[in-house]
């Protein structure tokens, strides 16, 4: 049974058809993943603490730097130096109590990854690096783990959601030949923290919308953010046949057969890449 | 309704002000926490404007210990139950002036919900 407290603080939720009472069961009984406590991170973490899932996987390996907050808004200036997995779970303990959180500090490597997302519903990658989406996107994949992806660069990104077996993956939009880029590519473009709360919110959405099976899902779809022009747009994106991952005849099987692809430091916004 | 029965009213105050369940009290959809201010020892029955929320509160009351149902299809069907057993054809005069001020308010109430 719910408390009161609870009956008070999911009082919105209740409301809404499409959540409801059973709904809200759904949410406090789910688990999801968020690699990246950083960026994208903070208003997803935000955002679904607050909705009520039950448990909350924060991973991060690095800690709080003064330039994070810019845009990292759920970490402040009294985090600086700490661990970001354990201030994102500290603020997501003070907003909302029912949440479990699991915080891992540590890298998530290509062999870590695949027990790391197995205990969980849903991922949400929140990282800042292409070489990072790319081992969530393989890992997910092979592991047939339903997730959603976004990148963000200057007031731009985009976000797409994977559900097993239903639609794209990462590389069907990346095409076969990803471009190598050095360096931090965030760092080197610049990005408006607001432009990266709209795009991790959207974030949160989908997992709820998962975790609830309502609405439409980004599946087979990628939607845009250009924020000068304020133009949302979602563009249709099928499954690639020839896709190294999920298409008919796969050559990656393992994360071992492109580990390199995961050694690269690099930002991935679709349209950064190519310096539109 | 029996003696033992409760009835309460999810809806907002202004609309339950229109006109509501005899005795219902008052737990507007914003207040739930105050569900767990209701006797245990009295048959809870809720009621919205159709019927559809408050199934899921019935049910969250049961969960509770509540011996709670929904009242089927809200305070729509009830008050087009009581205007038909009233007199009141919607449209031509009402039969008596009692139940024309007892519905008459209510039903614009109703109205004013309707989207």
């Amino acid at each position: 049974m719910f408390s009161r407290e609870q009956l008070e603080r999911y009082s919105r939720h209740f409301v809404l058809r499409e959540i409801g009472v059973a709904g809200q069961k759904k949410l406090l009984d789910a688990k999801v993943l968020v690699s990246g406590a950083g960026a994208l991170g903070s208003p997803a973490l935000l955002y679904l603490a607050a909705a009520g899932i039950g448990c909350l996987g924060i991973a991060d390996f690095d800690t709080v730097d003064r330039s994070n907050l810019q845009r990292q808004i759920i970490h402040n200036q009294s985090r600086l130096g700490q661990s970001k997995a354990l201030s994102a779970a500290a603020t997501i303990h003070e907003l909302n109590s029912d949440v479990h959180t699991e915080p891992f500090a540590d890298t998530v490597t290509p062999e870590n990854i695949g027990s790391l997302i197995a205990g969980y519903d849903f991922v949400v990658d929140a990282t800042d690096s292409l070489e990072s989406k790319l081992m969530i996107n393989d890992a997910c994949v092979l592991g047939k783990k339903a997730f959603v992806h976004a990148g963000a660069a200057r007031f731009d990104g985009q976000v797409m959601t994977y559900v097993p077996g239903r639609g794209p993956c990462l590389r069907c939009l990346l095409g076969r030949d990803i471009p190598h880029q050095e360096g931090n590519q965030c760092a080197l473009y610049g990005v408006l923290g607001a432009a990266t709360g709209v795009l991790g919110s959207v974030e949160a959405m989908e997992a709820v919308k998962y975790l609830l099976d309502v609405g439409d899902l980004l599946c087979g779809r990628v939607l845009f953010l250009r924020g000068l022009e304020m133009r949302i747009s979602v563009a249709r994106l099928e499954r690639d046949p020839a896709c190294d991952l999920c298409g008919d005849t796969p050559s990656i099987r393992t994360l071992a057969d492109r580990a390199e692809d995961y050694r690269f430091d690099r930002c991935a916004t679709a349209g950064g890449e190519a310096g539109e | 309704m029996s003696e033992n029965e409760l009835y309460v009213d999810l809806r907002e105050p202004r609309v339950y002000e229109c006109g509501s369940l005899p005795g219902a009290v008052n737990i507007p959809l914003d207040q739930l926490g105050r569900l767990y201010d209701l006797p245990h020892d009295r048959r809870i029955c809720v009621y919205c404007q159709a019927g559809i929320i408050s199934e899921d509160i019935a049910e969250l009351l049961r969960e509770a210990g509540y011996d709670a149902y929904s009242l089927e299809g809200g305070y729509r069907r009830w008050l087009r139950e009581r205007a038909a057993a009233d007199g009141f054809c919607g449209g031509g005069a009402a039969d008596g002036t009692l139940a024309q001020s007892v519905i008459q308010p209510a039903v614009e109430a109703l109205i004013s919900q309707e989207r």
